[in-house]
């Protein structure tokens, strides 16, 4: 039997968060894939822009696992509110170290 | 705000006020957990212990951007983000196992589960392969501190993902014999296995991208 039966790739909502998904990720592997950050000398360098859209990106991606595929969308407020803290707490802390620490 | 009565949906089994509706049966709330509220709480934990981690590895590479950054060049991007459509294609045919179950299609979401732990064991496989290569290399290229927190996160997440195999087949299993609807293991399951993905993706961007 085809495990794919009943569900439509083009109207499935998860469908749709998988392919979002997989793009960012193809995105953020462009990015950080290192060539435009490698000196002739052969030393990387550290790009504030490039690093800092890398963690954006995948906060953005984590909210929309814990949001779709997790479910909490349709959660009590207590635990939606707990995982956006959650995700605020890890931009704040990552971004935060990165830039000021 | 009053609603005055509830659909309740077959498909996703969540309750919804129907505010259309007339009557006045009491109000509830249109929301549920999706599994065991223990899950949640490890879940919780686990999430929160791992940014301790994350915050330490920020600290330690702001105070050593080019060494981290040099030791970042030496990994396999590739691979990693090969790895990570990976994890995202299993969470996403773990979330459909999930679906179809609710549909009572139970054979439809074995298939789906049986896909999604596949991706998974192949994702061990991936990384396997990338930390023989990378020990095999030796020393000097894997010494100093960025490949602590390299082997370090790579290791507990290679648990974590082990420990969501075991948890998917042990719902594998449950989804055999459900023929009563109650899904809350699996869907406990399936929380813990996003929670895997969820970890991988922040991990990726720290140690392989940042």
């Amino acid at each position: 039997m085809n495990p794919f039966r009943n569900i439509s790739f083009l109207q499935d909502r998860l469908a749709h968060v998988w392919a979002f998904l997989v793009a960012t990720t193809v995105a953020s592997w462009w990015l950080g894939g290192g060539a435009h950050r490698v000196l002739d000398s052969g030393l990387t360098q550290d790009r504030f822009a490039t690093t800092s859209l890398i963690i954006i990106i995948a906060i953005i991606k984590m909210r929309f696992v814990i949001w779709h595929f997790m479910e909490v969308k349709e959660c009590p407020r207590w635990l939606r509110w707990t995982c956006d803290a959650w995700l605020l707490s890890v931009a704040i802390i990552v971004l935060g170290l990165y830039v000021f620490a | 705000m009053s609603h005055s009565s509830i659909t309740y949906d077959t498909d996703t089994g969540f309750t919804e006020p129907n505010p259309t509706a007339s009557g006045s049966a009491p109000v509830r709330p249109n929301t549920r957990l999706p599994g065991q509220a223990a899950m949640w709480f490890f879940v919780l934990g686990d999430l929160w212990i791992f940014t301790c981690y994350f915050a330490c590895y920020a600290f330690d590479r702001a105070r050593e951007p080019m060494a981290f950054l040099q030791g970042q060049h030496t990994l396999n991007q590739d691979m990693g983000a090969f790895n990570t459509i990976l994890l995202l294609s299993s969470s996403l045919l773990v979330a459909w196992c999930l679906k179809a179950a609710r549909k009572q299609e139970y054979t439809q979401a074995r298939q789906l589960l049986m896909m999604g732990g596949a991706s998974g064991v192949c994702f061990l496989l991936i990384k396997a392969v990338e930390w023989y290569i990378k020990i095999d290399a030796g020393l000097p290229e894997i010494s100093g501190q960025f490949f602590i927190y390299y082997f370090m996160f790579t290791g507990l997440h290679f648990l974590h993902v082990s420990l969501g195999l075991a948890i998917l087949t042990l719902a594998y299993l449950e989804l055999k014999k459900a023929t009563s609807g109650n899904l809350a293991f699996v869907e406990s399951g399936a929380v813990y296995w996003h929670m895997v993905d969820l970890l991988w993706i922040i991990i990726f961007a720290l140690l392989y991208l940042m």
